[in-house]
C-alpha cells in the first residue's frame, strides 16, 4: 500500500509536461495536416463526380442525340419516325420521346437524371425541287445525387430526301 | 524523458519531400483527368459542327443539281472561304463569303482582332450560329470558330470544314473533308 502510494506522489509531482507552446505547435501542425488529406478527399470525391456526369452525358445524353441524327437522315422527317419533348417525364424533368410506329406509342430515350430544356427541330420550307433541310437543337442539363448540374447543348444539320408532314 | 533523440531535420525534411510528392501526384492525375474530359466534351461538339459544315454545302450543291443550275453556283465564288449563316425564322442556311475577296484560313479569322469565323450560340433557342454584322444581344459569342474552304477541281470540288476551339491556351483543331462531284 505505502509504495503505490509512493508512486501516486511521484507521478503528481513529475512535473516534466509539454510546454503551452508545444501543444500549441503540435495541434496546429495536426490541423494543418488534417484539413489538407481532407480537402484533397473533397476534391477528389468532387472531381469523381463531375467525371461521372460527364460520362454520363457521353453515354445516355450525346448517344440519343447521336441516334436521333442518324434515324431522321435515313428515314427522313415522315411520320414514321417521330422525336418529341415530353415534359414531367420523371417528376419535373422532361424527357426526349420517341415513337417507331406512326405516333401510336412512344417510348423514353433519356434517363432520369437528365432534363431537357430544349428539342426543337427547323425544317427548312422546301420548293418544288428541293432537298429538305433539318437543323436538332437539344440541349438540357444532367442532375448528380448532390444536386449539381452539367449543361449540354448539342445541334446538328442534316440534308433529308423526303419531306411528308 | 531522459530519451531525447528525436527526428532529425533531414529525416523530417525528406518525410515531407515524400508527403508532397504523392498529394501533388494524386491532385495532378484528378485534374489531368478533369482536363481531359472537358475537352472531349468541346471535340464532340466541334466535331458536330465541323459536319454540319459539309452537310449544308453538300444540302446546297444537291438543290443547285435539282434546280438546273451549276452544282458550284452559290458555293464557288473568287473568294474561296466562307461563313454559314443560319436563319431560325425561315429555318435556312446562308453561305457569307464577306466583304473582302481574301480566302481566309482558321488561324487568321479566329484572332483576337479578326473573330469573323467565330461561332454564336443563341441564349434564348441555344442554336449555334455564325455572323459578321447581325450579331444582336441575344447572340454570345463561344469558344468555338468555323471556316468552310473550298478547292476546285476539274469535275469535282473539295470541301473542307474546319472548326478550331480554344482549350485554356491550346488552339485545337477538326478537319472534315468531303468531295462533291458534278453529277
Amino acid at each position: 500500500m505505502i509504495h503505490i502510494k509512493n508512486v501516486m506522489k511521484k507521478i503528481l509531482k513529475n512535473n516534466l509536461g509539454f510546454s503551452l507552446i508545444e501543444i500549441m505547435v503540435s495541434v496546429a501542425i495536426l490541423g494543418v495536416f488534417v484539413s489538407l488529406v481532407f480537402g484533397i478527399i473533397f476534391y477528389v470525391n468532387k472531381s469523381s463526380e463531375s467525371v461521372k456526369m460527364s460520362s454520363n452525358i457521353k453515354n445516355d445524353v450525346k448517344s440519343v442525340f447521336d441516334f436521333m441524327i442518324s434515324n431522321i437522315k435515313e428515314y427522313g422527317m415522315n411520320n414514321s419516325v417521330v422525336y418529341r419533348k415530353t415534359d414531367n417525364c420523371y417528376s419535373n424533368f422532361s424527357c426526349v420521346e420517341a415513337s417507331f410506329d406512326n405516333g401510336s406509342t412512344y417510348q423514353r430515350m433519356t434517363f432520369s437524371d437528365t432534363n431537357i430544356s430544349r428539342l426543337d427541330f427547323y425544317y427548312s420550307v422546301p420548293s418544288n425541287n428541293s432537298m429538305a433541310i433539318v437543323t436538332v437543337v437539344m440541349s438540357g442539363y444532367i442532375q448528380n445525387s448532390h444536386k449539381e448540374n452539367r449543361n449540354f447543348s448539342y445541334q446538328g444539320t442534316i440534308e433529308i430526301k423526303n419531306y411528308i408532314k | 524523458m531522459k530519451n531525447v533523440k528525436g527526428f532529425t531535420i533531414l529525416e523530417l525534411m525528406v518525410s515531407i519531400a515524400i508527403f508532397s510528392v504523392v498529394c501533388v501526384s494524386v491532385l495532378e492525375l484528378v485534374n489531368l483527368s478533369n482536363r481531359s474530359n472537358n475537352k472531349s466534351d468541346k471535340s464532340n461538339i466541334a466535331t458536330d459542327l465541323a459536319s454540319e459544315g459539309i452537310e449544308i454545302v453538300t444540302y446546297m450543291r444537291d438543290n443547285n443539281f435539282l434546280n438546273n443550275r451549276t452544282y458550284t453556283s452559290g458555293i464557288l465564288g473568287s473568294d474561296r472561304s466562307f461563313i454559314l449563316v443560319f436563319n431560325n425564322i425561315n429555318n435556312t442556311w446562308t453561305i457569307d463569303f464577306g466583304n473582302d475577296n481574301n480566302t481566309e484560313s482558321i488561324n487568321s479569322c479566329s484572332t483576337s482582332t479578326n473573330n469573323s469565323c467565330a461561332i454564336y450560340k443563341s441564349q434564348s433557342l441555344e442554336y449555334y450560329t455564325q455572323s459578321r454584322n447581325n450579331i444582336n444581344s441575344d447572340l454570345i459569342k463561344t469558344d468555338f470558330y468555323r471556316l468552310i474552304e473550298v478547292q476546285s477541281y476539274a469535275n469535282n470540288i473539295k470541301v473542307t470544314s474546319t472548326v478550331l476551339f480554344k482549350d485554356g491556351n491550346e488552339n485545337k483543331i477538326i478537319t472534315l473533308e468531303k468531295d462533291l462531284w458534278n453529277w
